[in-house]
């Protein structure tokens, strides 16, 4: 029992330290480490990028729509979409809706886009950016 | 060179920290300057957090806070060093004695640190809490200028969170010129080593170099800890401050130095100003100052306690009443009765949180069946260390809240608790290891004859 006793500092230190090269290898082999830019969030910036530039640099909030306001379903809404879309945009802040002058559109299925806004803001200006995002300019708000 | 620029970025603030801390606790001895150095990223970020947050409130620039405060704090510290030259002492700790334990250290140390980097550069931009509710307030607060409070309108998240880790964020990307990922990565990694630095110094304070080795070395070696470490959330930050002020609530307990006590309240202050479960630690912890009343000539540490603690809660006081949002737990609260008399949501919650003691560390072998193993075989050290029941009621009061929050919440509860759960373990879980490696027999003891 002594020598068990005694012997526990040292198998506790080995123990940790094993564990610590075992991590080690665990995230030097990680796929996202190796190839960061394939990082969800860096990918997503990076997707981001034109969209950001092109919002105007006095604007502090705007709209946002995706495939849930497209369909008249809120439970379509992607929130892990919508925080990722804040995190790129800030300091713009973002919200649900349409009551801004300057919207966001985030949409996997983006057909019916164009005469839907037409039926719910009027007038307005279009860019996209590819990947279903567009910038929405209300023109008569 | 923005890494290296990110890492230098935080220096002033460690400066800052240090500054404050000599300057309240003056102690020279080698033991007591470690524990100042380590919790000196602590104080110095928090401190300067509360500071910013005030100036830009006022409606000031951010840019000229930061550069400010960084030249006022390396002035200070340079003047420290010139005044104490002569006095302060590092710990002598002989290597060539203790090489084996010196050596196991460094590596421990080392692999730590490697492998925090690791996983900060595998997620640069942190987990996902850290872009939902951390780092995206530090952009509005470094990008948006005078517009910055627009991140109050936030929707889908949390803007009532405390401004710790964003106002840190947003100073350093004030010296690197843009909102670089390297700015929280660099901070999180520095938190990271402190934390574990405190946790070293404080158990040296009251055992030896081995017992500090294998506390530090077996708590870095945790999957968990470096996981947590570098997700880039608070929780990581408010656990290194409750070791802090737990830490400090010991020293004070052993030695009644009375400085010590205003150090305590400050430190479990800034842990309110990191996350909102820091408010339940202020509780947790002023209980324990509290019980100090009880004995007469205890009552100006009490009063010192209280003074740490008043800069702090007024500033959190001011945010929560002026600027943030209300809580969504704590607005949503209805039929708080029938949580309370729901036999059933006491069994989710232990069915969740026991397992999930269990297997906490994300390691191969239980660490809790080890750690019930190793103190059942090496046993209590004959040392007996006054005040060490205190940071057993901080652990367990702390834990006690969260056993509150889950009873109330009103999020779907088995959600709640796997979601969140982890984390508020790691709050308390290295003020538990400082616990247990007081508690236990320090190697010394186990190879002197008598054992």
């Amino acid at each position: 029992m002594t020598f068990l006793r005694k012997s526990v500092p040292f198998a506790l230190v080995v123990l940790s330290l094993g564990m610590a090269i075992y991590q080690f290898i665990e995230i030097f082999s990680a796929d996202e480490r190796r190839n960061s830019s394939e990082e969800m969030v860096s990918k997503w910036e990076s997707r981001i990028q034109v969209l950001r530039e092109a919002l105007p640099a006095d604007v502090t909030q705007v709209g946002y729509v995706d495939d849930a306001a497209l369909n008249g379903d809120a439970s379509l809404l992607d929130v892990n979409e919508f925080q990722l879309m804040q995190y790129s945009v800030a300091p713009v802040a973002i919200d649900s809706g349409l009551k801004h002058e300057w919207i966001i559109g985030n949409f996997n299925e983006d057909s019916k886009l164009e005469p839907w806004l037409a039926g719910q803001i009027g007038e307005y200006e279009l860019q996209g950016f590819g990947f279903g995002l567009y910038l929405i300019h209300d023109v008569e708000n | 060179m923005t890494m290296l620029l990110s890492f230098v970025a935080l220096l002033p603030r460690i400066f800052l920290g240090f500054f404050i801390l000599h300057s309240v606790w003056n102690a020279k001895d080698g033991k007591s300057l470690l524990v100042k150095i380590f919790l000196s990223a602590g104080v110095g970020f928090g401190v300067s957090a509360l500071l910013g947050f005030l100036w830009i409130w006022a409606g000031l620039s951010l840019s000229v806070y930061a550069w400010l405060e960084s030249i006022v704090a390396v002035i200070l510290m340079v003047w420290l060093l010139i005044q104490n030259r002569e006095l302060i002492r590092m710990p002598q700790i002989g290597v060539k004695q203790e090489f084996l334990w010196f050596s196991i250290l460094a590596l421990g140390v080392l692999f730590f640190a490697v492998n925090l980097l690791l996983y900060g550069l595998q997620y640069p931009h942190g987990r996902p809490d850290a872009w939902i509710n951390w780092n995206v307030v530090a952009r509005f607060i470094y990008l948006g200028g005078s517009d910055w409070q627009a991140t109050f309108l936030r929707q889908w998240d949390h803007p009532d969170y405390p401004l710790f880790v964003p106002m840190t964020n947003a100073v350093t990307w004030v010296f690197l010129g843009n909102a670089s990922t390297w700015g929280p990565i660099a901070f999180h990694f520095i938190l990271s080593l402190f934390a574990i630095g405190l946790l070293f110094s404080l158990v040296n304070v009251f055992r030896d170099f081995k017992q500090s080795t294998i506390a530090v070395v077996l708590f870095a070696s945790l999957p968990f800890i470096v996981n947590q470490g570098m997700r880039q959330y608070s929780d990581f930050l408010l656990a290194y401050l409750i070791l802090g002020a737990g830490g400090l609530t010991l020293l004070y307990l052993h030695t009644k130095e009375q400085r010590v006590a205003v150090l305590a309240g400050l430190v479990i202050g800034l842990a309110g100003w990191a996350k909102n479960e820091g408010l339940m630690a202020i509780v947790g912890v002023s209980f324990v100052w509290a019980l100090l009343i009880l004995k007469k000539e205890e009552r100006p540490a009490l009063l010192n306690y209280v003074l740490g603690l008043l800069f702090p809660m007024l500033v959190i006081a001011l945010f929560k009443l002026f600027l943030a949002p209300s809580n969504d737990l704590m607005s949503a609260q209805g039929g708080l009765a029938d949580k309370i008399f729901d036999i059933e949501r006491y069994k989710i919650i232990f069915g969740v949180a026991i397992p999930m003691l269990w297997n906490l560390g994300n390691t191969p072998i239980s660490m809790i069946g080890l750690i019930i193993l190793t103190m059942l075989i090496v046993g209590k050290s004959k040392n007996r260390i006054t005040g060490l029941w205190a940071l057993a009621v901080i652990v367990l009061l702390q834990l006690a809240a969260y056993f509150g929050i889950f009873l109330l919440t009103p999020r779907d509860l088995t959600w709640h608790l796997n979601t969140s759960l982890d984390r508020l373990y790691l709050h308390v879980l290295p003020l538990a290891f400082l616990w247990l490696f007081i508690w236990l027999k320090s190697p010394q003891e186990l190879l002197s004859k008598e054992s």
